[in-house]
């Protein structure tokens, strides 16, 4: 399954997950996941649950990047419509976790109004630094 | 860890699988999200509290509750992949996230 998801980029969260209100919206069966790991966000207590998925992300030429990365769907810990209701405006996040695995940099300028992300790639060694131990990594835009 | 796409209802971009479809379906979304920044102060006064669907940039469901919202959108034989649903905090609430 396939369909767009707005989030949240939150360098605090060690996780990517889909909120309670998204995965509602998704159809993902909240109600009946295994409930593996008590995490804590925005005050509420949930249940999480991994899952595997693929996120497509589009870059500034128009193309789609893609991703394989295991996110949380967040479940409350309680199920009935008012405790839904509380969590309903919590929205989805990307963590670090994607950030790392997928070598992104997350560029945020607020006063000029920027955010986003450039995907790591690997540097040639130059010839002269060929047997030594420097290994640098420069951020660089997606082509 | 285990794929729950198998229990995940279908709907029309259930299957979406090409990149233009992809697309597509970022820069419809993307449409309803710029409307939604464009009017959120006259949202705030008729659905703070609320969470509400858009499509086409327009607001065509809301309630006090996501799960009555999308009971109310498919009685009406709306799509979920084609709305954007969104909510506003009451007045005087912030998450620090």
């Amino acid at each position: 399954m396939a369909r767009p998801l707005s989030a949240v980029v939150d360098s605090g969260s060690p996780f990517t997950s889909i909120s309670t209100r998204d995965a509602l919206v998704f159809g993902i069966p909240i109600k009946t996941l295994d409930k593996e790991l008590t995490t804590r966000l925005a005050g509420f207590t949930f249940y999480s649950k991994s899952v595997k998925s693929t996120l497509l992300f589009r870059d500034e030429a128009n193309n789609v990047v893609k991703f394989d990365h295991d996110i949380r769907i967040l479940i409350p810990t309680k199920l009935d419509r008012a405790t839904i209701g509380q969590v309903q405006d919590i929205p989805s996040l990307v963590g670090t976790d994607l950030i790392e695995d997928a070598r992104l940099t997350f560029v945020y300028n607020p006063s000029a109004l920027l955010a986003y992300f450039e995907q790591n790639t690997p540097q040639p060694t130059p010839p002269s630094q060929v047997g030594a131990n420097a290994s640098q990594q420069a951020p660089q835009r997606n082509p | 860890m285990e794929d729950i796409a198998d229990e995940v209802r279908g709907d029309k971009m259930a299957n979406m699988s090409t990149d233009a479809e992809v697309l597509e379906a970022i820069e419809k979304t993307e449409k309803n999200r710029n409307w939604i920044a464009k009017n959120y102060d006259k949202l705030r006064v008729q659905y703070e509290g609320k969470v509400f669907a858009v499509k086409d940039e327009k607001v065509v469901e809301s309630s006090d509750n996501v799960e009555h919202l999308l009971e109310e959108v498919n009685k009406k034989g709306e799509d979920t992949a084609l709305l954007v649903i969104e909510s506003i905090p009451r007045k005087g609430v912030a998450y620090i996230l």
